[in-house]
């Protein structure tokens, strides 16, 4: 309602239709007409005349000076007057400020020759920050600790927030993203002119024009972590059932070595957290967890969700625990449905069948159920998934290639698939391109050949032998109430790569994960371009003026009518 | 130009005091030492008493009229005569009358500098040089008629003739002011008729909306929102005013005559001379 008016937006002229009856209403409203009498003796009080006189004048040039009014606050409206805005923000003094530090995992790094950690100098800068505060400026600290979502502290003085300072640990979990606390606390201060300044190690990320983090301020502690060094899970062992001792094979694979965390939880509930200072080679580290009180919900382990492998920096693998997963799919064309329904069976025993995805056939799910599906099957292009700013691409070709297997597991029940080209891969494909052609339930595979089977034994590579050719299917599971285990996606095809690998230990088995990350014809893994962070830090606020001149036009209005009315009731006793 | 006289003359109007003129007024019981002459023997056959027809003295009228020539007076509208003229008009007819008559009339005039003069006329022959005076007067004198009648009243020798004087005013001013002038006249035993000219729109103004009155004597602006409230409390207040002149002029003996300028003259003239509000 309230647009500027532009030659692109001719629709904003529509208030001169309101400024213009106005107008011609003023201009006719208060046409006077004079007449001579031979006496005012008995148009007025006499003794009242002199007061009258003069009132009458004063009342008369104040109406017109508040009809002047009101025609130019509705000029002005109309014009669309804006107060503020970026080239304003600079000299904005703002009265708060934000300082978001993240305290992940990743934080307690030291790379620091002095033995430092990254959280260490975030803490120092933030207590410089904390002379901020003084002549009546707030200095507000978030932490982005899971435990408590935020952790939130205000002071008005330097000493109050450094005492707050000192609380501050290193979280065992990855926790909020600071790039979503800063938007948080953007939406929280409303127009409050607010500095935020970001204390992470973590790349900022671009703030493309109109995002509204144009005015937070990123302080990048410590380099971006190369893309070497991935630690990954060979297998994981419950030796004891549920409940006892977890057995972690764990490789981590070249690049330079590092600290990696890792953390077994519970939903949110952390059965053990413990930081490896690993030396990458591609020996197997076996690390024993002990487990006291293993139950039987989703066991998350979570390795090190600081590796920049993970765009958002959770990068977990959820264990083939009992899940309380709605519903596994697999798309196919059809006429393939003993092999789905082979595939649902693979986790068929772990599956909420009351949550399952109720699929007619030939029929396309909703977007929303898409979301709760995951389809691997495309035709001619790279097997992909998009979710959550996470990109999962495989190349069936390759696959095919290392399998021994002809191509004809991709088939795209779409046209509209978008593949895009890249060097090593053909392309990938977004989830919200792909549709679930059917869903039936089976208690057995017959014909089809498992390949690789999660560590309960259930397939999650399947094999099935044409009449011509082989055909292999992928399934694969996703919690629809932890769409963060999309980040565990890759790393669990590349643990089936590496299952195929072994089995097929003469043929080499690729992945490449996840968009954020370019592979370059060398097939040197590197992180995307460096963000710059925001020069010009400032408040950004502009605000729109034309309700403001409106209500001031109204009050005029409505003003100029009361002393109408006034003189009205006054010229009722002459 | 002749100034008022001291002595009495008579003349040909009845006057109120007994007399011998021809105007029966009254009987009364005959008493010792009356002429027989008037003794009403038809009366003395029904009653058997003797009763005395008593008549007006017939004594030499002079009148003095007294036009106020304010601004107020000339104030006109949708064509209508102004005040002023209706007062001049019933001025000359009624000058006419009493210099037919062979009496005297003076007129009451200021000059827009000068204090009022009095300029006096008696017989048929000065009739033009009256009705030559009347046409030269207009509107913008002031109050200066009111001060010259003040004056007038105080002065000894207009009480010896007992004139008979016509003030025509739209009387636009508070009713004090001519409580005491009625109070003066009275005082002075001065035969006093006014004569209270009003413009059909001074009585009930047609006016409506958002109307600047200006008065026309001092210029003076006034905005009014005029709706039927503001008319309504305008005619109250009027009445008001008319009734407390009338009330005033009553008190003391003065006859009050309200004319407005959308009558005809001749039959507000007529009127008044018919219905002896204004002579006997």
């Amino acid at each position: 309602m309230f647009c500027t008016v532009t030659f692109e937006q001719p629709g904003a002229w529509i208030w001169i239709v309101l400024v213009l009856p106005l107008f011609v209403f003023a201009l006719y409203r208060r046409k006077t007409l004079r007449v001579q009498v031979s006496s005012l003796f008995l148009w007025k009080e006499e003794s009242h005349s002199r007061r009258i006189r003069l009132g009458s004048r004063l009342s008369g040039w104040l109406s017109l000076l508040l009809q002047i009014l009101v025609v130019v606050c509705f000029l002005a409206a109309w014009s669309g007057p804006r107060w503020g805005g970026a080239e304003k923000s600079g000299e904005q003094t703002p009265s708060r400020l934000v300082l978001v530090i993240d305290n992940s995992p990743s934080m307690g790094a030291r790379e620091d020759p002095s033995g430092s950690r990254r959280l260490d100098r975030a803490l120092k800068r933030a207590r410089d920050w904390a002379r901020w505060a003084r002549e009546g400026r707030t200095v507000t600290v978030v932490t982005t600790s899971p435990e408590m979502r935020v952790r939130f502290r205000e002071g008005e003085t330097a000493r109050e927030v450094r005492s707050g300072l000192m609380d501050i640990t290193v979280s065992g979990l990855p926790g909020e993203d600071p790039l979503d606390v800063a938007r948080w606390v953007q939406k929280m201060a409303g127009r409050t002119p607010t500095r935020v300044v970001v204390l992470s190690d973590r790349v900022a990320s671009p703030n493309p024009a109109g995002s509204g983090l144009e005015w937070v301020e990123w302080e990048q502690l410590g380099q971006p972590v190369p893309n070497d060094g991935i630690l990954t899970v060979r297998s994981v062992r419950n030796i004891r059932g549920p409940g006892g001792v977890l057995v972690l094979d764990l490789v981590c694979d070249g690049g330079r070595a590092r600290e990696k965390t890792i953390v077994v939880r519970e939903g949110r509930k952390i059965h053990y957290q413990e930081t490896l200072n690993l030396v990458p080679g591609s020996e197997v580290i076996r690390h024993r967890v002990k487990m006291d009180d293993l139950g039987e919900g989703a066991l998350e382990i979570v390795l090190d969700p600081e590796d920049a492998l993970s765009a958002d920096n959770r990068f977990q693998v959820k264990i083939p625990a009992p899940l309380p997963i709605p519903v596994v799919v697999v798309g196919g064309p059809q006429g393939k449905a003993s092999a789905l329904d082979a595939a649902l069976f693979a986790l068929g025993d772990r599956v909420d069948r009351k949550e399952s995805v109720r699929l007619e056939s030939d029929s396309p799910p909703s977007l929303s159920r898409q979301k709760r599906c995951l389809v691997v099957v495309q035709e001619g292009g790279t097997l992909g998934v998009r979710e959550k700013g996470v990109t999962l691409c495989l190349d069936p070709d390759l696959l095919c290639q290392r399998l021994g297997v002809e191509k004809e597991l991709v088939t795209s029940p779409r046209r509209s698939v978008r593949v895009q080209q890249e060097p090593l891969w053909s392309g990938w494909a977004n989830l919200h391109d792909l549709i679930v052609r059917q869903h039936v339930n089976l208690t057995s595979w017959p014909g089809m050949n498992p390949i690789v089977s999660t560590q309960g034994g259930h397939p999650l590579v399947l094999a099935e032998k044409g009449p011509e050719s082989l055909r292999v299917y992928l399934a694969f599971s996703l919690s629809q109430s932890n769409l963060a285990a999309l980040a565990a996606f890759p790393l669990l095809l590349e643990g089936l790569l590496e299952q195929v690998a072994t089995m097929n230990p003469d043929r080499a088995v690729q992945a490449r994960s996840p968009e954020e990350i370019r592979l370059d014809p060398g097939g040197e893994v590197t992180t995307g371009l460096p963000v710059e962070s925001p020069s010009h830090i400032g408040v950004d606020f502009e605000f729109d003026l034309r309700p403001l001149c409106i209500a001031l036009a109204v009050f005029f209005l409505i003003a100029e009518w009361g002393l109408d009315l006034v003189r009205r009731g006054r010229r009722g006793k002459p | 130009m002749h100034r008022l006289g001291g002595a009495q003359e008579g003349g040909s109007a009845p006057g109120d005091r007994r007399g011998m003129g021809q105007e029966f007024v009254d009987h009364r019981r005959y008493v010792a030492g009356d002429d027989l002459r008037y003794v009403d023997w038809s009366v003395y056959g029904r009653l058997g008493e003797m009763q005395v027809k008593e008549f007006a003295a017939e004594e030499s009228m002079h009148l003095v009229l007294v036009i106020d020539r304010s601004a107020s007076m000339g104030v006109r509208r949708d064509g209508q005569p102004s005040k002023l003229e209706l007062a001049l008009d019933i001025g000359a007819a009624l000058g006419a009358l009493v210099l037919w008559r062979g009496d005297g009339v003076t007129l009451l005039v200021s000059d827009r500098d000068r204090a009022p003069e009095r300029i006096s006329f008696r017989g048929r022959s000065r009739l033009m040089e009256l009705i030559d005076q009347l046409d030269g007067v207009e509107a913008g004198g002031g109050d200066r008629e009111m001060l010259g009648l003040r004056e007038f009243f105080r002065r000894r020798e207009m009480r010896s003739t007992r004139p008979v004087t016509v003030l025509l005013s739209d009387l636009l001013r508070p009713p004090a002011d001519f409580d005491s002038l009625f109070t003066l006249a009275a005082r002075h035993s001065v035969r006093t008729h006014v004569i209270h000219l009003a413009a059909p729109e001074e009585v009930n103004p047609p006016l409506s909306g958002r109307i600047e009155l200006v008065d026309s004597e001092t210029g003076e602006p006034l905005v009014l929102e005029v709706d039927e409230t503001v008319r309504k409390t305008y005619r109250q207040r009027f009445q008001k005013h008319l009734d407390a002149i009338r009330g005033a002029a009553l008190k003391r003996g003065i006859a009050h005559v309200l004319l407005q300028t959308d009558e005809p003259m001749e039959e507000a003239v007529l009127s008044l001379l018919r219905d002896g509000r204004l002579f006997r």
